[in-house]
């Protein structure tokens, strides 16, 4: 046989089982398998990291050989030199909204969650970004007050909401798809939401009208929190997740602990500036956290869940009233109290953006509150 | 032949966010060429899976590691050499080549819709019997359609020594062949 006759038929090879031609069935089965197991290993072995053009750079480069770095590293010093744009990205992480690299931030954002790769990534990356909405709040609200910080905190509260969405309706997605990944990923949100929370309440807020705007953001952080452990209940019910019954009630447990923390500091920290609609509703929203210790106590974290989250609806209600309050009193003349008046209806919230009542009974579980700025009970505004 | 700065951005997605999807990519890229390169070190079709699916769950551990990588197809198939090694240590064969080969040609559906069938079988039958370099490096290039250069990457050689292989390899299956031809 000639040698191009050789070479022919190794060719052939190629289409033939025996010429060691894998079978699409085996591949197909074979990368879902891996996948599913790789994506348990990595997300035990890391969490998601930003993808930064800093990093992006970095990370060619390091795949790079050696005898090339040397020419990246001089056309990258090119690229600095005439367009300054990556020192511009990396100086755009230091920003806030209202800053002119601002929506050179969001645009990179935008392009990582573009290149995820799939739920997972989406969601842990919108965890990611939701944490940088919280810093970009408390750098707000610290720095000295200057022209247009209302509207530049109301940006930011407004994307902190839409990060959250975004870890929202990922992780749902994710449920579908992936119920394990999604118990993980709740849990991964249940986490860095109590941590977003804490950086939210230890913000000093001098500004006039701040307040309201970090009340708002903790209020986001701590629903996205509470649908968290609502997935991880759901999935640990049906059987999917791989979290223990003991886990999610220790879960269930933190929550109460972190809504009874927050009736605690309202009630000693505030405690002269409470009016006393906002106290009537922390006294139930006590009462509702005892009856869920009490339901965790029987196994039912289900229960216990909905009394965490009318607990956690009372706290809320508690704590705008106080707030409005505060600022009304911020807003009159020295010596005026606005507490238990109608005067802060007069400071720009309106009674008819009032919920009707601060409801008991227990909420749908997944349900959005109205956003925290246009709701405050009708107790308020009663004589 | 692959896109190494797509590979490059796959593996920093793996790297940076230990994305399974990027690494999916990476499987699809490389899966048919390190099982073929398996096949023909294994005595079977389903040690080849075995290997082939181990293989690709060390590089993912591999790069979970923060190791550097230069040249993802060569570490891949580095990785495979390895686990086929450590595979025959643990499972010695309990048949043939010969015996396994043997069993294999009658299922010859796919090679009854090849003109040349008995052609196809006796090149596949010498080129079994290659020693494992030569065996490599003509798949790599007629099967795999890879060039010397990309081949020398990534058996780390030159593309010279990669031609000089690819020729004496194909010698060596056309001496193979001739005493089958006379008989």
């Amino acid at each position: 046989m000639k040698k191009r006759d050789v070479v022919k038929n190794i060719e052939l090879f190629r289409d033939l089982r025996v010429g060691g031609e894998p079978s699409a069935t085996w591949i197909r089965d074979t990368r879902a398998v891996l996948l599913a197991r790789v994506a348990e290993q990595g997300v035990v072995s890391r969490a998601a990291q930003p993808v930064t053009m800093r990093s992006l750079l970095a990370g060619v480069m390091y795949n790079m050989p050696r005898s090339l770095r040397t020419s990246a590293v001089f056309t990258a010093a090119l690229l600095v030199m005439f367009t300054g744009w990556i020192g511009g990205v990396a100086a755009a992480y230091n920003t806030v909204p209202g800053d002119t690299l601002y929506p050179l931030k969001r645009a990179s954002e935008r392009a990582q969650l573009a290149l995820a790769g799939d739920q997972d990534a989406r969601a842990r990356l919108q965890v990611e970004f939701v944490g940088r909405r919280v810093d970009e709040i408390t750098k707000i609200v610290e720095t000295p007050a200057v022209s247009g910080d209302g509207d530049r905190l109301e940006e930011a509260v407004s994307q902190l909401r839409n990060n959250m969405r975004g870890v929202e309706v990922s992780l749902a997605t994710l449920r579908q798809q992936s119920p394990g990944a999604a118990v993980r990923v709740a849990q991964l949100v249940g986490q860095k939401a109590d941590e977003y929370h804490a950086v939210l309440a230890h913000a000093n807020t001098p500004a006039l009208g701040s307040e309201s705007a970090v009340q708002e953001a903790k209020n986001i952080v701590v629903d996205a929190s509470v649908k968290a452990v609502a997935v991880i209940i759901e999935e640990h019910t049906s059987g999917v997740g791989s979290v223990s019954e003991k886990e999610v009630a220790t879960t269930v447990g933190e929550k109460i602990q972190a809504v009874s923390d927050r009736v605690d500091s309202l009630e000693e920290v505030r405690a002269d500036a409470i009016p006393h609609s906002a106290q009537e509703s922390a006294t139930q929203a006590k009462v509702a956290l005892s009856e869920a210790k009490t339901l965790v106590e029987k196994q039912d974290l289900s229960g216990a869940l909905v009394k965490v989250i009318e607990g956690k609806e009372l706290v809320k209600a508690a704590e705008r009233i106080t707030v409005a309050a505060i600022e009304a009193s911020n807003a009159l003349p020295f010596g005026m109290s606005a507490s238990g008046t109608t005067g802060i209806v007069s400071i720009g919230v309106t009674s008819s953006s009032f919920p009707t009542t601060v409801s008991s009974t227990t909420p749908a579980v997944i349900e959005d509150p109205a956003p925290a700025s246009s709701s405050v009970p009708t107790s308020v505004i009663a004589p | 032949m692959s896109n190494p700065l797509y590979e490059k951005l796959l593996l920093h997605r793996i790297r940076t966010s230990g994305d399974p999807e990027a690494f999916g990519k990476l499987y699809d890229l490389y899966i048919q060429r390190i099982y073929r390169f398996v096949y023909f070190k294994v005595p079977s079709t389903e040690e080849a899976q075995d290997v082939t699916s181990d293989t690709f769950l060390r590089l993912w551990q591999f790069l979970q590691a923060g190791n550097v990588v230069q040249y993802i197809g060569a570490l891949l198939y580095e990785i495979a050499r390895n686990t086929i090694i450590d595979h025959q240590r643990r499972h010695r064969p309990t048949e043939s080549i010969d015996e396994e080969f043997a069993l294999e040609i009658p299922d010859a559906s796919g090679l009854a819709k090849i003109h040349r069938s008995a052609e196809v079988a006796e090149v596949l039958a010498a080129v079994r019997l290659l020693k494992d370099e030569y065996r490599e490096v003509l798949v790599m290039r007629y099967v795999d359609g890879l060039s010397a250069s990309e081949i020398g990457v990534l058996l780390k050689k030159s593309p010279g020594a990669i031609r000089v292989i690819l020729h004496r390899a194909l010698e060596t299956v056309r001496t193979l062949l001739e005493p089958a031809k006379e008989k």
